[in-house]
């Protein structure tokens, strides 16, 4: 199929708030169940793949696996290509080493937080944030004296404007430049009862701590990403339960908001769009969002958000994500999803503001759902 | 439920196993190797094993101490403080100079940089 626009044109057309040639697609990555799922399916990478992807540099990193997203192109592009064009996808920074704080006896990763990596009994591996660990206010002063050992460096972002470049030239696939945002950040190391505890008793420490991470962590990334041009930047930060947000809206926009709008702005004054990537039911700040200019938001499982009222109340932000992936795309049939996609085009999608994908990571959903998911917008996303 | 690796050999398998799933282990690994691996603050060791495309990582419950790695039947083993693992290839470098990082040979130095870089 010969394309009207390529996909980084079809992406700024659609966040510009206009509408592209068709409904434009996106993948946040796929955890290792998700890989293990797909190259054991008829879906799977070939050889000839493999071939003309190393001959590219194309990653096979995990949870990004550009690899795996560029199998989606048609065969004009890949010759074993799958036609389900996917035209945005993501990667995040190495946040740098783990570091070992004095009163704490472990390992702890940039935001103050564990990470465990572990390979669970059937031989698959697994990463993932595993708690916080500034749990005392003796911790979190004995991170803010380790301040040059958080502070990123240009090995964070190593080759990032190359793989940006070589995926939008030889796959016609928008990479985004993520980084974690805030809140994030801030819960990750102190955790949620913290948060709470400071906002109520201590909040100028808490400020103190978020203010310390933006400057140590988070506005130099944000420098250091925007150095390398990138057109799209989505920050990465889970404000949502499935019920409702993790923190009462107005500490949300007390502690969180300002920073939040520092990273939009900077990426709008390096002409950049901005998208969020947050988990869970986020309608209540979404007209905050409005008012700090994000431009497209992310996730949006669609049981926890009213996806209908967002498109009809707040028409200048562009809904990412959107598709069922921890049910409809995990349970259903390919039928079923083909269906699915083709109503969420007709409800969300006709007036532009629209790039559907599975809301989060690829976990351990059946391949022929994922290609009928991408397949699905391709056969239903014309204008 | 326990996992069946934590720690470095977690991490170590993660590279392995990602490999392997996109068919390119042979290629980095063409000849067969075992390597031993011990974090002097956390041991113990573990051997990875890597041949004709398959690998296995066995942990070495015995394998507690510097002195206990020549008894291992291996082609290279490496010994070193998990705080100079988390200075990187600069850090190890360094760490062999001052002898806190202890190889049998210098293989074990390029065969950590290939299991690193996977990506």
């Amino acid at each position: 199929m010969v394309e009207k626009m390529t996909a980084l044109e079809r992406i700024l057309t659609v966040l510009e708030g206009k509408i592209p040639d068709r409904v434009p697609s996106f993948c946040l990555g796929g955890d290792f169940d998700f890989v293990e799922k797909f190259m054991n399916s008829p879906y799977a990478l070939t050889d000839e793949d493999i071939q003309h992807l190393d001959k590219d540099n194309v990653s096979y990193g995990i949870p990004y696996m550009h690899a795996i997203i560029a199998k989606f192109c048609p065969p004009e592009i890949l010759s074993g290509g799958l036609d389900a064009k996917i035209d945005l996808c993501w990667q995040n920074p190495n946040m740098g080493l783990p570091i070992k704080l004095e009163s704490i006896n472990d390992y702890i990763i940039h935001s103050g937080g564990y990470f465990k990596i572990v390979v669970r009994d059937e031989g698959i591996p697994h990463w993932w944030y595993a708690g916080p660990a500034l749990l005392k206010k003796e911790n979190i002063e004995d991170y803010w004296s380790r301040a040059n050992d958080l502070r990123p460096t240009k090995e964070s972002i190593r080759n990032f404007a190359k793989i940006r470049k070589n995926m939008l030239k030889k796959y016609d696939i928008v990479v985004s430049q993520g980084q974690p945002g805030p809140f994030e950040n801030c819960v990750f190391g102190i955790g949620h009862a913290n948060f709470a505890r400071f906002a109520r008793k201590e909040p100028s420490f808490l400020e103190q701590h978020i203010e310390f991470q933006w400057e140590t962590i988070e506005e130099p990334m944000m420098k250091m990403i925007l150095k390398t041009k990138p057109e799209v930047v989505m920050c990465g930060d889970d404000y949502g339960y499935n019920d409702g947000l993790q923190l009462p809206p107005k500490l949300w926009r007390r502690f969180i908001k300002p920073i939040l709008a520092r990273y939009v702005k900077m990426a709008h004054d390096e002409g950049a769009k901005f998208l969020i990537h947050s988990c869970g039911a986020i309608g209540e700040v979404f007209p905050d969002f409005v008012e700090i200019g994000i431009d497209g938001v992310e996730s949006l499982k669609p049981k926890n958000n009213d996806l209908k009222m967002y498109r009809e109340k707040y028409p200048e932000i562009t809904l990412v994500g959107t598709i069922d992936d921890s049910e409809m795309l995990k349970y259903e049939s390919p039928e079923f999803v083909r269906n699915s996609i083709k109503k969420s085009i007709q409800t969300l999608g006709k007036k532009g503001g629209f790039i559907p994908g599975p809301t989060n990571f690829l976990l351990d959903q059946p391949a022929e759902n994922i290609v009928a998911c991408y397949k699905a917008i391709q056969e239903f996303g014309n204008y | 439920m326990s996992p069946l690796y934590e720690g470095l050999p977690a991490v170590i398998y993660s590279g392995l196993w990602v490999l392997k799933i996109f068919r390119k282990l042979e290629k980095k690994f063409p000849d067969s190797i075992k390597m031993a691996i011990l974090l002097t603050d956390s041991p113990p060791a573990f051997l990875i094993k890597i041949e004709n495309g398959e690998f296995d990582i066995e942990i070495l419950e015995n394998i507690k101490d510097l002195k206990d790695l020549d008894t291992i039947d291996c082609d290279t083993y490496l010994a070193l403080p998990t705080e100079i693992l988390y200075k990187g290839a600069a850090g190890i470098r360094d760490g062999i100079a001052s002898k806190k990082v202890h190889v049998k040979n210098l293989d074990a130095i390029t065969i950590l940089s290939k299991l690193t870089g996977v990506g």
